[in-house]
């Protein structure tokens, strides 16, 4: 029972931090049909605000998830008008910003590698103590990672349903020349999506390097994982892809915890080929998810 | 004669390197509708995608009650007034009938606004009401219709472009878009329509014109094309 309990503690955590990760990913796929391989650089540059807050500054946590929201939030918006807005037009965008954004991705981790230094550090943001229920210690960490994740969540939805920005993002997405007739510009929409998404990654940054450790690097790892939930949960459907980040979280502890530590990772990779091959589109996806 | 609320100068347009649009010169008077007629993949829509700023305009000029407009990007176009309902389903699928006709009026500055806005489109589609809530991708095809057309009036546009009223839908559903335009013109003066087939839409225009193969090759009154049967049976199979 405990390592029941145990394991899905451990599940829900990675699950909810993988759920961060997947919309970010999920949100721009399905406005823009772009696929965001620098989302792992977001993760790194919300992970280095937050612990940039706390060491240098010497700021209470309080203030690290709202710096690396900031910073997620400029992140994007550079990113949109420097790069983005010059591409989405082009014919061949779903392909060429796969490229450049595992360009800006390299070009990121190398600019923190060269101003921050290679060594893996502690992300200071960690809260200490636990609360036992049932026989286990369920860390407050767990808690307020589940806690901040479903906020960033609701705010998510609340943005996509009940804000003007989020009209218009999910008008575009659904119809782009359509919203383009009622006067959207479309620019506008996938810069606001654009920033959304960066700052949700910068967010879960903070949260997946609380709960491992603060590198360079740190966000190719999460990035791959979303990218297997969303192919996984079919690429774009949003609500599906946190449904997928949750179960494939559990999964993966699981797996961990039965096999072993190492064998988390391959089985969840397995476990996308397998799908792939037996429903391409993926199990909540749309057969035809082409746009132009 | 009346101020010109739309005049297009030699317009040529098309995609890649195939030209659609041959030297298209149109005006349409403040209050009047123009209907352009055609067969199918002569220009029709591509014309009006050219007007609204979808397809780019590769020479001539397009004017918006005096003001050059061809070298704005769409969504200005629709700041200032022009506004195109779509052809066929271009409603957003996953979206609520009340949020489709919301997004027509992204652009209005309150709620007071828009609250007007959706009175008026649904005192002139009760049906819509009743289907406020329900998803557009659930509609009937006529529903859909009156959606868009509901969609374009929320815009409270000063011109409307309407491609296709007509298109793939029953004779009685035709009835019924036909009427809506009626009531629309009440509103909103200003209209081009573009159909394949002129018969419905001699009802609504003050002057037609015929397009073939990216030129007009005639232009007069509704009543003057019924009389000319040469010119129905050359371009319009009629």
């Amino acid at each position: 029972m405990d390592i029941f309990l145990q394991i899905v503690i451990s599940g829900l955590t990675v699950g909810a931090m993988y759920a961060a990760g997947t919309i970010a990913l999920s949100l721009l796929w399905s406005s823009m049909g772009m696929l965001n391989l620098a989302n792992g650089a977001f993760i790194a540059i919300g992970g280095y605000a937050a612990y940039w807050c706390m060491t240098v500054l010497h700021a209470s946590w309080i203030f690290a998830l709202p710096v690396a929201a900031v910073a997620g939030l400029i992140s994007g918006y550079l990113f949109y008008h420097l790069l983005v807005r010059w591409m989405y037009r082009q014919a061949d965008f779903q392909i060429n910003i796969i490229i450049a954004t595992v360009a800006v991705a390299a070009l990121i981790e190398n600019g923190i590698l060269n101003t921050a230094g290679p060594e893996a550090v502690r992300q200071p943001f960690q809260v200490a103590g636990g609360l036992p229920i049932a026989g286990v210690i369920l860390p407050y960490q767990t808690l307020v990672t589940i806690a901040i994740v479903l906020a960033l969540l609701i705010i998510i939805l609340w943005v996509l349903t009940r804000t003007r920005l989020g009209l218009m993002i999910r008008a575009v997405s659904q119809q782009k020349e359509a919203a383009q007739l009622m006067g959207i510009n479309v620019s506008q929409a996938f810069g606001g999506a654009m920033m959304l998404a960066a700052t949700i990654a910068a967010v879960s940054g903070v949260l997946v390097t609380a709960n491992t450790q603060l590198f360079p690097g740190v966000g190719f790892d999460a990035t791959l994982k979303a990218l297997v939930i969303c192919i996984i949960a079919g690429l774009g459907n949003i609500r599906a892809s946190i449904f997928m980040a949750v179960a494939l979280g559990l999964f993966e502890m699981t797996v961990q915890y039965v096999f072993g530590q190492r064998y988390g990772f391959p089985a969840m990779l397995a476990l996308i080929i397998l799908v792939l091959i037996i429903k391409p589109a993926g199990l909540f996806g749309k057969e035809t998810v082409t746009r132009v | 004669m009346s101020a010109t609320a739309l005049k297009l100068t030699t317009v040529e347009a098309g995609y890649d390197r195939l030209r659609v649009l041959k030297g298209i010169s149109l005006s349409v008077p403040d209050g009047k509708t123009v209907g352009i007629v055609g067969p199918n993949g002569h220009g029709k829509s591509t014309l009006l995608r050219v007007i609204s700023g979808l397809v780019p305009l590769w020479s001539g000029q397009i004017f918006l009650s005096g003001v050059a407009i061809h070298n704005l990007p769409a969504h200005q176009r629709v700041a200032l007034g022009l506004v195109q309902i779509p052809q066929g389903d271009m409603v957003f699928a996953d979206m609520s009938v009340e949020e489709n006709l919301r997004l027509g009026a992204i652009l209005a500055p309150d709620e007071d606004e828009i609250a007007n806005r959706l009175e008026l489109v649904f005192n002139m589609f009760p049906r819509l009401l009743e289907r406020r809530e329900q998803v557009a991708r659930t509609l009937s095809g006529g529903e859909r219709r009156m959606l868009g057309i509901g969609r374009g009036l929320m815009t409270s546009g000063q011109i409307l472009l309407i491609d296709e009223p007509s298109l793939g839908l029953a004779p009685k559903l035709i009835d019924q878009v036909y009427e809506a335009l009626h009531d629309l013109r009440r509103i909103t003066p200003t209209l081009i329509v573009v159909e394949e087939n002129p018969e419905r839409l001699q009802e609504i225009a003050d002057y037609v014109y015929v397009i073939d193969d990216g030129e007009f090759v005639w232009n007069g009154t509704p009543a003057s094309l019924r009389e000319n049967a040469d010119l129905l049976r050359t371009y319009l199979g009629a």
